[in-house]
């Protein structure tokens, strides 16, 4: 029972103009080496907001407020800026929804990735060139070479994301966190990143956690899964099992709205309503409003997550009584 | 790039050509005949005429243009009504004095304004912003000959420590750069503040963050190399304005450069003076905006010439 990343309780709060609120609440999961954890929701429900905690790479005006964050068994939260630098780049690593911006414009390619190298392994320039030429090739970067010498500006998206998972490999991290890597582009190249992740992560030994809202790639890229919903998991478990017996109603109308393939870039909309803001959360359950099963319980009091099966929850009243008719 | 360059000098000399034409209709357009000024108010009629004919300014004024220019592209500027020197020889004995003033001033001015704006950005709304904002805000809101009287009568008075005013070597362009520095130093310091926030909250910085950067590495190889291009922009500009601002500097301190040249001549309608600085501060202004424009491809590899 020694995971590699074990989050618990965790709460995150924003500065708004009404004070500290909290985007997550009580957020519980856990990653083994090795194990790719999925985490679906809509839009907003605080996915990046989680992964940036983690990071501890959160803006300014928001505070990880309560919880734990354990990687290797050792408490991230409120550790010194110093030593988490040590971990960042090194040991957890990070790519980005948007590739067209996340590199630097006015550094070379083969800079930027060979930079965390010389950050963390003290390599020189031309060790860590060399490095990068190795790395673009590891991610299927053609002319290499030539590449490292460019500029971002002169690559396509999908290029400048395969440049990121180069960036984020360099130092052979444990972890790797993957927030909406594939959202910003075409459906051929998605797949393509995907392959990519799934073969770098198979050679590597790492864990991934994979940000999306697209349960299709849920489905094809992880062993287990968390959904979120409005800064709460609503429902967790093995992949199998979730599509198998999906039980909160959440993730029942995420299931039935997977786009196919020629349209996966089109965000989830097919459950009528929005995602409550933070400003104005509900007592009860976070979904009541959107959700067909919803009783005068469900508004008044919130559930917290009950057991469906042993490795299997879901945060809904339905559980316990019988679990849901599909 | 050379080809960009060249087409860029091309336009400079188009600049200069309408630059000398405004500037030749109105010194003499002004209601004042510089024959009169030269032999003073009570001589008589006959010998401002005299004068006149001397100096060539009874021919129409399209041909004394064409004669200026002419004579211009043979690197020669005329004679100076009033001092009786050709205009090249003033220009070349004021010039190194105005560069080494000019240069203190925007060295200075650089100084003082991107540190002011690069702590301004990483702390912002911190107490050290507000106090850096405020200081930028005084700098710029007071009368550049306020500043320079005071830092005459405090540092050059008061204190003893730097000569009041006048020309000479090293320590008499301090007060005048620092005087131009103060009042001009926030320009830098907030353009700098609005970018480099703009930059901190970019994706690139989060990602610079993510492989564990520290702090120092983040600000300064990754953001200030964003941050700097719009404060580059205005580093042009500024040159420019530099030169008017060194007109009033140099009046403030007497400090004998080609701002109190073109003072003079102003005062005593010494057209020939007039024209010369004038047309030597524009080539100037616009030599150095090409040189901005090279600089910003060095700095932004996404900028092309073409
Ligand atoms: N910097 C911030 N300041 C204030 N509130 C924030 C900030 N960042 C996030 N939030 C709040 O946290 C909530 C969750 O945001 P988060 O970015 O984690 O959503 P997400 O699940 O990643 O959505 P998406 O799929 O659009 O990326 C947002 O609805 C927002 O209200
Ligand atoms: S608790 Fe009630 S409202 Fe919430 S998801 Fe379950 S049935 Fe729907
Ligand atoms: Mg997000």
């Amino acid at each position: 029972m020694s995971a590699l990343l074990e989050v618990s309780g965790l709460t995150t709060s924003f500065l708004t103009a009404s004070g500290y609120l909290p985007a997550i609440e009580d957020v519980n999961f856990a990653i083994e080496k090795g194990e790719t954890l999925g985490i679906v929701g809509e839009s907003g429900c605080g996915k990046s907001v989680t992964s940036l905690s983690i990071m501890q790479l959160l803006s300014s005006n928001g505070k990880i407020q309560k919880g734990s964050i354990l990687f290797e068994g050792k408490q991230l939260v409120g550790l010194k800026d110093t030593s988490m630098r040590k971990i960042r780049g090194n040991d957890i690593a990070m790519i980005f929804q948007e590739p067209m911006t996340s590199l630097n414009p006015v550094h070379k390619i083969g800079k930027q990735i060979g930079e965390s190298l010389r950050i963390h392994r003290g390599l020189n320039k031309e060790q860590s060139k060399q490095k990068a030429v190795d790395l673009l090739k590891l991610v299927g970067i053609p002319r290499a070479e030539d590449i490292a010498d460019e500029y971002p500006h002169r690559l396509s998206g999908g290029m400048r994301q395969r440049v990121m998972i180069a960036i984020a490999m360099a130092c052979d991290p444990k972890l790797l966190i993957a927030d909406e890597p594939t959202t910003a582009l075409d459906v051929t190249i998605q797949a393509q990143i995907l392959d990519l992740m799934r073969k770098l992560k198979a050679e590597r030994e790492m864990s991934i956690m994979l940000i999306t809202h697209d349960l299709g790639v849920v489905a094809e890229m992880c062993d287990r899964v968390v959904v979120m919903y409005a800064g709460k998991v609503v429902e967790q478990g093995a992949v199998r099992d979730i599509f198998r017996k999906p039980t909160h109603p959440y993730t029942i109308g995420l299931l039935s709205s997977i786009p196919r393939l020629e349209d996966r870039q089109q965000r989830l909309s097919s459950i009528p309503g929005n995602v409550p803001s933070i400003e104005v959360m509900p007592a009860g359950c976070r979904f009541a409003s959107r959700c067909p099963h919803a009783t005068q319980r469900c508004a008044d009091d919130e559930p917290s997550l009950l057991s469906v099966t042993d490795n299997h929850q879901a945060r809904c009243w339905l559980v316990d009584e019988k679990g849901v008719a599909v | 790039m050379i080809s960009y360059i060249i087409r860029r000098l091309g336009g400079a000399v188009i600049v200069l050509l309408g630059i000398s034409i405004i500037t030749f209709v109105i010194a003499f357009l002004v209601p004042a005949n510089p024959a009169r000024a030269i032999v003073g108010p009570h001589a008589p009629e006959a010998l401002v005429l005299q004068v006149d004919k001397q100096l060539g300014l009874d021919q129409p004024l399209p041909i004394r243009y064409v004669n200026y220019m002419n004579n211009l592209v043979h690197g020669n500027l005329g004679m100076s009504y009033v001092l009786d020197q050709p205009v090249t020889n003033l220009i070349e004995q004021r010039v190194g004095a105005t560069a080494q003033l000019a240069l203190a001033a925007w060295v200075l001015e650089l100084v003082i304004g991107i540190p002011l704006g690069i702590i301004s950005a990483v702390y912002d709304r911190k107490i050290i912003d507000h106090i850096a904002s405020l200081l930028a805000l005084i700098g710029i809101s007071l009368p550049v000959f306020f500043v320079g009287l005071e830092l005459m009568y405090w540092i050059g008075f008061r204190l003893n420590w730097l000569p009041v005013g006048g020309t000479g070597g090293f320590n008499y362009i301090i007060l005048p750069g620092l005087t131009y520095a103060i009042t001009g130093a926030a320009y830098y310091s907030r353009l700098l503040k609005a970018s480099m926030l703009d930059v901190l909250s970019s994706d690139y910085i989060r990602t610079a963050k993510a492989k564990g950067a520290s702090p120092a590495r983040v600000i300064f190889a990754h953001a200030l190399r964003n941050g700097i291009i719009p404060a580059l922009t205005y580093g042009g500009i500024d040159i420019a304005a530099l030169f008017g601002g060194v007109v009033v500097i140099e009046d403030v301190f007497g400090y004998s450069g080609l701002g109190q040249l073109a003072v003079q001549a102003i005062s005593n309608l010494d057209v020939p003076v007039i024209m010369g600085t004038v047309l030597f501060a524009t080539a100037f202004v616009v030599l150095v905006n090409v040189v901005v424009d090279v600089l910003y491809g060095i700095v932004d590899p996404r900028i092309t010439y073409s």
